[in-house]
């Protein structure tokens, strides 16, 4: 026992340090919503200064010391708060690249700045009391040094202080209400942007603060500083990304635990798990994103941007553009000479951007380990060919396959958890492997050994390498096009805009995510193949594979504009810019430029579309086309997808939700509801704002299934089955606050309102869609479009449409698909008065010519009282009046529920009045 | 700022058009708030009611028109500084930090410095905060939120209070005290906009009234003139 105990002590000071880099990291997310992934980046800035005002220019600690953490610190922390607040609007995977755009941008600055440092630049002990022959005392038999003590007390004091900040000072509660609602502290008259900024320039000050104290212990080396700083994350995640108390402990945790288990696994010689250590807050971080309540990781409900419009160039010069490329890049070995390597590289590259532009750009997941992809793949390559001699080509499939698995893995995660939270667990996922796994001898082996690539019939030439993967790259780009184009591009846009809508279609979205991470670890794997390819001979630490590529691949993909597949053709070509500028530092400057721009992209929110000067330019290349104009004639177009008349008005169609029930907290929203919507009518559920009537639709499209009560459909309890199953059944719905794919166009939309039920969580439905039913999709589509009267609108993006629009594309979305109940949210608001007049229509020829039910909330009276055969009214979450629309029209209660007070006070007013 | 008009209007809309982006939802509206009174603004759900007053407040920029508190044009300052100017603004849904104590609620709503004093103010108004003092405002039941949402008007004297839906969802002898609040703070020389559900109450109280509808105003007069047509069908928004 005594034994470990120098090491618990080594341990609490570095664990300390976390904890303060995790507190300062847990005070910004809370306070800005935005999770800095570079705060080890502020970390190394902070370190850099103090390490050139300290060791370069050998000036007094203390100068350096304030002018590092109290200077440099609040000062990176006004720049980090004008970057989260152009973040804040923009959508959840540029919030986690303007971040990640830090880490790496910092450490190459770091690099240009001190070229030594890469292999590490030694920091004296600086703090008073660092006299280790002089300050020494023993303590059960450990020897605790003077600097040892004053580090741990500076960072104690440091974090008590900032607690008790946050607690009782005014300051720190207004931090805590702009968390609450930044709007209603606006309203109180305090600036929540003024309090974000301090927030961000306490945080940054921390940050500086852990640097300056850790250097001495470590070194400036900026990759490992700013990696180091990510040992916080697990301590943040142990704090819940919340608590700063917590997140502190979670800090000497885990430095503790490190130095502990490092020690058992020297001294046991458990050479296996010699990564164990380091990778110990990532697997803190994996298994804590994997346990903790969804519900406290929930995203919160910011309004984001919509997505930027896109403008595709007609089919005929897409293929122009494609032969021009391909012909260029086969040119390429006939100039390109002894340079030809790095334009190899260059085409490896696409091949893994590509891999991350599936699942980023098309589907709106945020993956950081793409490399760790690449480089399994590349060793069960090497292990297939060299280790069991298995033939090129099938050994290359094979070895992209092993990556599958693993991408599955990773995709469990996905299906719990959103945006930066996936981010995350990825990241985290990659450095556990990098550490615990690389080294491992069925891996790269521990150290010196490496692993031999072989090419196709063992050719050696550069220039055949070059064919072979420029190959692979067409395969590869043509195999994302007809994905993008496919049905399940529509479906991974679709879910990257809005996952409720498209479960509430019929999709299983779980399985959607697990196959675009397999499919994306299998392009990865393939281009890691390549790489390895080319290199001939990869180890652990092979550039390509390593977690911080991960990081420049997903800076890289930001910055390259255009669709697939050109981004990944103009990222691969800045892969040549070294063959070109063959300096130094070239490396350097070229990370700090990548780093540093896709945090511009990011904060503008990706790349504006193409100039209308330029598109009306390209336009022209292609034929001219008719917008084709939908049958308008809605009883033609219903006759196409009429579904099987259930009998009109029968009970055992309809929905019934019997005695409902639904708490939030210690809130009662719903209280013991019970109603009935029959199919072949519209039933009305009318009430004042806040009286429940979205709770009971999520409670009854199973969006919500933490519920009391049964919910009934066509005559099966269906209280218990998820969102996707019960719109298969036939339960369709529309949002209050509309869920539209806006990347999308318009047809896509409402295209995707018959597929998702079609595809359902048939994994090859999910992937492309048969023929037959193609055509389905098709008229449905169309019929749909024309029952609304928005043929017109088309070939428009949804995103760029009016909110009367907006409705209509929605409404024609949940028409298109096979459901024989709609739920509909508030469907008119928004429409003026002559859309609504032309909605009243669509609802009656819906219900009467496909027999089909409606359950419509509603405020607009006049619609409802038009349209609706039987009306229920809800108040305080209950139901106060069920009757017919006159009935409804002439009753007092539901006056006084709309008026207030009771009747007798109306009358009474009224006479007054009078 | 040249010399200020007089004017005896604590609020003047002028021509205002707003909305979120892309969609405008108010069009062109005219509407003032006589000094010392109480103006009541009705209309169906989604008329716009709410979107009015968070472009009174500044949470919300007008795309067209200007807004004026008392005389002057604050159509360009941002919500904390009309806050500054007198301006208060009770959102519909409680509006109160959730995760934070009735006290530290209260602490925020007051000027810096005077803190204590207008806690004991907002407590002797409503008793049962005092009581719940140290209790997270979360976990209030919505009548005691509501209170302590209400107790800003009085935390500072403003000269505007804007009353979104107050009385949502509550209890009719929590209602029956949130509109003996108001009253209150009406007759300590603050004007009032309310939205409320409860119509009749509202227009008990006003000397003036508005109807909006789909964007626009539909009705503006006294509530005896509005009492001339139908109120639940102006209400309504009946054709």
């Amino acid at each position: 026992m005594s034994d470990v105990l120098p090491y618990i002590v080594t341990g609490i000071i570095s664990g300390i340090i976390y904890g303060l880099a995790g507190s300062g990291l847990v005070l910004t997310f809370k306070t800005s919503g935005i999770f800095n992934f570079g705060h080890g980046a502020v970390l190394t800035a902070s370190v850099l200064l103090f390490y050139w005002l300290r060791v370069t220019l050998k000036l007094d600690w203390k100068i350096a010391f304030v002018a590092s953490v109290f200077v440099a610190g609040p000062l990176l922390g006004l720049v980090m708060e004008f970057v989260a607040r152009s973040l804040s609007r923009q959508r959840t995977n540029m919030k986690i690249v303007g971040t990640v755009g830090l880490m790496v941008m910092v450490p190459a600055l770091c690099l240009l700045f001190y070229p030594a440092s890469n292999n590490g630049l030694k920091v004296k002990r600086f703090l008073p009391f660092s006299n280790r022959a002089r300050y020494k005392w023993r303590l059960l038999d450990v020897n605790i040094f003077g600097d040892q003590l004053l580090t741990a007390g500076i960072a104690v004091v440091a974090v008590v202080a900032l607690y008790l900040l946050f607690r009782f000072t005014r300051l720190g509660t207004s931090m805590r209400a702009a968390v609450d609602d930044p709007d209603l502290l606006d309203l109180q008259g305090t600036n929540p942007v003024r309090v974000r900024r301090l927030a961000w320039m306490l945080g940054c000050v921390f940050a500086a603060l852990s640097g300056v104290l850790i250097v001495p212990l470590v070194g400036l080396q900026p990759y490992s500083l700013t990696f180091l700083a990510t040992y916080a994350f697990g301590a943040a995640a142990i704090g819940g990304f919340a608590s700063i108390p917590i997140t502190f402990i979670g800090g000497l945790l885990v430095g503790v635990a490190q130095d502990v288990v490092g020690y058992v696994v020297t001294d046991r010689k458990w050479t296996t798990l010699d990564g164990l250590p380091d990778a110990l807050p990532f697997v803190i971080l994996f298994v804590v994103l994997l346990v903790l309540p969804k519900a406290k990781l929930a995203p919160k409900s910011l309004s984001e941007a919509r997505p930027p419009l896109q403008w595709k160039g007609p089919p005929e010069l897409r293929i122009a553009v494609g032969v021009v490329v391909l012909g260029a890049l086969s040119l390429v070995p006939s100039f390109a000479g002894a340079k030809l390597a790095f334009f190899t590289f260059g085409l490896c590259q696409a091949i893994l951007i590509l891999s991350l532009g599936l699942l980023v750009k098309t589907s709106g997941q945020v993956s950081l380990c793409q490399a760790t992809f690449a480089g399994i793949s590349a060793v069960a390559f090497s292990q297939f060919t060299v280790g069991l001699g298995l033939p090129w080509l099938p050994a290359l499939l094979l070895a992209g396959l092993v990556a599958v698995p693993v991408g599955a893995l990773v995709a469990l995660p996905a299906i719990r958890l959103h945006g930066i939270y996936l981010a995350l667990a990825t990241f985290g996922f990659a450095i556990l492997m990098q550490r615990l796994f690389f080294p491992q001898t069925w891996m790269f082996f521990t150290f010196g050994g490496s692993r031999k690539v072989p090419s196709p019939f063992g050719t050696t030439s550069t220039t055949a390498r070059y064919y072979v993967v420029l190959l692979a790259l067409v395969l590869t780009a043509a195999a994302i096009v007809l994905i993008s184009q496919s049905r399940l591009g529509r479906v991974l846009r679709g879910m990257s805009d809005t996952q409720t809508a498209m479960s509430t279609l019929g999709l299983s979205t779980s399985v959607t995510k697990i196959i675009v991470f397999c499919i994306s670890a299998f392009i990865a794997g393939i281009g890691g193949v390549m790489y390895g390819m080319v290199l001939t001979n990869v180890d652990g630490s092979t550039q390509a594979f390593q977690p911080f590529n991960s990081l420049v691949l997903i800076a890289i993909l930001t910055l390259a504009a255009f669709r697939e597949p050109w981004y990944a053709v103009l990222a691969g070509l800045t892969a040549v810019i070294p063959a070109f500028f063959d300096g130094a530092r070239t490396p350097q400057v070229l990370n700090v430029g990548f780093g540093f721009f896709a945090i511009l992209v990011a904060m503008r929110g990706g790349h504006p579309p193409m100039v209308p000067v330029l598109q009306k330019f390209f336009g022209r290349f292609g034929r001219r086309r008719q917008i084709a104009v939908v049958a308008t004639d809605a009883t033609d177009a219903l006759d196409a997808t009429a579904t099987p008349t259930p009998v009109a008005g029968s009970l055992a169609g309809g929905l019934v939700v019997h005695r409902l029930r639904v708490k939030f907290g210690g809130l009662v929203a719903v209280d013991d509801v019970s109603l009935t919507a029959p199919l072949g009518t519209i039933t009305g559920l009318i009430g004042p704002n806040g009286a429940g009537k979205t709770t009971i639709f999520n409670a009854c499209s199973g969006i919500n299934r933490d519920v009391i009560g049964r919910v009934l459909f066509k005559g099966t309890d269906v209280s218990t089955r998820p969102a996707p199953v019960r719109a298969r059944m036939g339960l369709g719905r529309t949002f209050q606050r509309m869920e539209l794919c806006d990347s999308l166009n318009v047809f896509d939309n409402v295209a995707l309102g018959s597929e998702c039920a079609t595809a359902g969580r048939r994994i090859l439905g999910q992937i492309a869609a048969p023929r037959p039913e193609k055509r389905a999709t098709l008229a449905a589509a169309h019929s749909a479009l024309g029952l609304c009267g928005i043929g017109h609108l088309i070939e428009q993006q949804a995103g760029a449409l009016s909110t009367g629009e907006r409705r209509l594309v929605e409404l024609a979305r949940c028409l298109a698909g096979q459901f024989d109940l709609l739920l509909l949210d508030e469907p008119s608001s928004g429409l003026d008065r002559a859309e609504t007049a032309l909605f009243a229509d669509v609802l009656e020829r819906v219900v009467a010519e496909r027999c089909c039910g409606i359950l419509l909330v509603e405020h607009d009276m006049s619609l409802v009282l038009r349209v609706c055969s039987n009306i229920y009214v809800l108040d305080f979450g209950r139901l106060i009046f069920e009757g017919t629309p006159s009935e409804i029209a002439a009753s007092p209660i539901v006056r006084a529920a709309y008026l207030g007070s009771d009747a007798q006070e109306i009358h009474e007013f009224e006479q007054d009045m009078a | 700022m040249s010399v200020a008009t007089k004017t005896s209007l604590a609020l003047e809309l002028r021509s205002v058009s707003s909305g979120y982006a892309g969609t405008t939802i108010l069009r062109n509206v005219d509407l003032s708030v006589p000094a010392g009174s109480v103006t009541a603004l009705l209309g169906p759900n989604g008329a716009g009611k709410s979107t009015l007053l968070k472009t009174v407040s500044g949470l919300i920029r007008p795309t067209a028109g200007s807004v004026h508190l008392d005389g002057v044009d604050v159509s360009k300052l941002a919500p904390n500084k009309r806050a500054g100017l007198g301006l208060c603004h009770i959102p519909e849904g409680r509006g109160v930090f959730r995760s934070l104590t009735v006290r530290e609620n209260l602490r925020l709503q007051a000027d810096p410095g005077k803190e204590d004093e207008a806690a004991a103010r907002c407590i002797a108004a409503f008793p049962i905060l005092g009581a719940r003092i140290n209790q997270i405002a979360g976990t209030l039941s919505g009548g005691q939120q509501q209170m302590l949402a209400m107790a800003r008007a009085y935390a500072r004297s403003p000269r505007l209070v804007l009353v979104d839906e107050a009385s949502l969802g509550l209890a009719p002898i929590i209602v029956d005290a949130i509109f003996a609040f108001l009253s209150t703070i009406t007759a300590e020389g603050s004007s009032l906009l309310i939205v409320d559900q409860f119509v009749a109450r509202a227009l008990g109280m006003a000397s003036k009234a508005y109807v909006l509808s789909r964007g626009e105003i539909a009705f503006a007069g006294t509530p005896n003139e509005l009492q001339q047509g139908d109120v639940f069908k102006r209400y309504l928004g009946g054709t």
